[in-house]
């Protein structure tokens, strides 16, 4: 781990070694400085609030089927 | 006998900083400006994730296709502590989708003869893409993004010990495979 090689691998404002430094500069051609500019889309995805109605009208549906089953058939007429 | 190198697809802890937190969550929340700002912060990574995986220039289309995926899901993201490796992961994906693609529609036409520095850069960036997958990413980050090894290890999720291993062991084996010379 004492290689500066290596040290220089960890941090560069140590100070990269010969052969680190020569990989960077062959390397080179293939950086970007600046990211493009990143035009974001209106989010497709169901938002939360939407996602609660959804959960709101699934368990009305169901307390409403129990509420059914419970009641069972109804008595014939006297 | 060596220890595997450790994958950054494997979250081994490393906190990051509180303001990324806030910013996902803001980002989450809808937040372009908070998006805009984790996307120049974790721009070099996934590039190098993508560079790693796949070559130039898919690499740069990659990239942008990433985060675009990741403010579409970033709402259903449960540790926002755990953005870097989740998007690093989203890239991964991507780069298997990007080689799939690839094989059924067919290898995209010659670009061309490239310019010397570029296909020089492409000759090194050929051995790296031979090295396993956890060496080779960790050594784009640092030769081809000029990353330091606190940043690797803090937008990766992997401790700083893993990234030093990584490196160094990454290294050796390029060393090896390029020869002291550099072609």
């Amino acid at each position: 781990m004492n290689d500066p090689e290596l040290e220089g691998l960890w941090d560069p404002s140590a100070g990269a070694g010969g052969y680190t430094r020569a990989l960077e500069r062959r390397l080179r051609p293939l950086r970007r400085d600046e990211p493009p500019p990143l035009v974001l889309p209106e989010r497709a995805t169901r938002t939360p609030s939407r996602v609660w109605t959804y959960a709101a009208v699934a368990f009305a549906a169901a307390v409403a089927l129990v509420w059914v089953a419970r009641r069972g058939p109804e008595e014939p007429a006297p | 006998m060596r220890a595997p190198p450790v994958s950054p697809g494997t979250v081994d802890s490393e906190e990051e900083p509180p303001d990324d937190r806030a910013r996902v969550e803001e980002a989450a929340r809808g937040g372009r400006r908070a998006f805009q700002r984790l996307y120049a912060r974790y721009y070099a990574p996934v590039r190098a994730v993508a560079l790693a995986n796949l070559g130039w220039p898919e690499a740069d289309d990659v990239t942008q296709e990433v985060f675009l995926r990741a403010w579409e899901r970033l709402p259903q993201l449960r540790h926002p502590e755990r953005f870097g490796p989740w998007l690093l992961q989203i890239a991964r994906n991507r780069c298997v989708d990007h080689h799939r693609r690839a094989r059924v529609v067919g290898a995209p036409a010659e670009r061309g003869a490239l310019p010397p520095p570029v296909s020089e850069a492409m000759e090194v960036l050929r051995a790296i893409q031979r090295l396993p997958s956890a060496y080779r990413e960790t050594l784009v980050m640092r030769l081809v993004e000029g990353m330091s090894g606190p940043e690797i290890a803090s937008r990766t999720g992997l401790t700083p010990r893993s990234v030093r291993v990584n490196l160094h062991r990454g290294m050796l084996k390029l060393r090896a495979a390029l020869g002291e010379e550099l072609p």
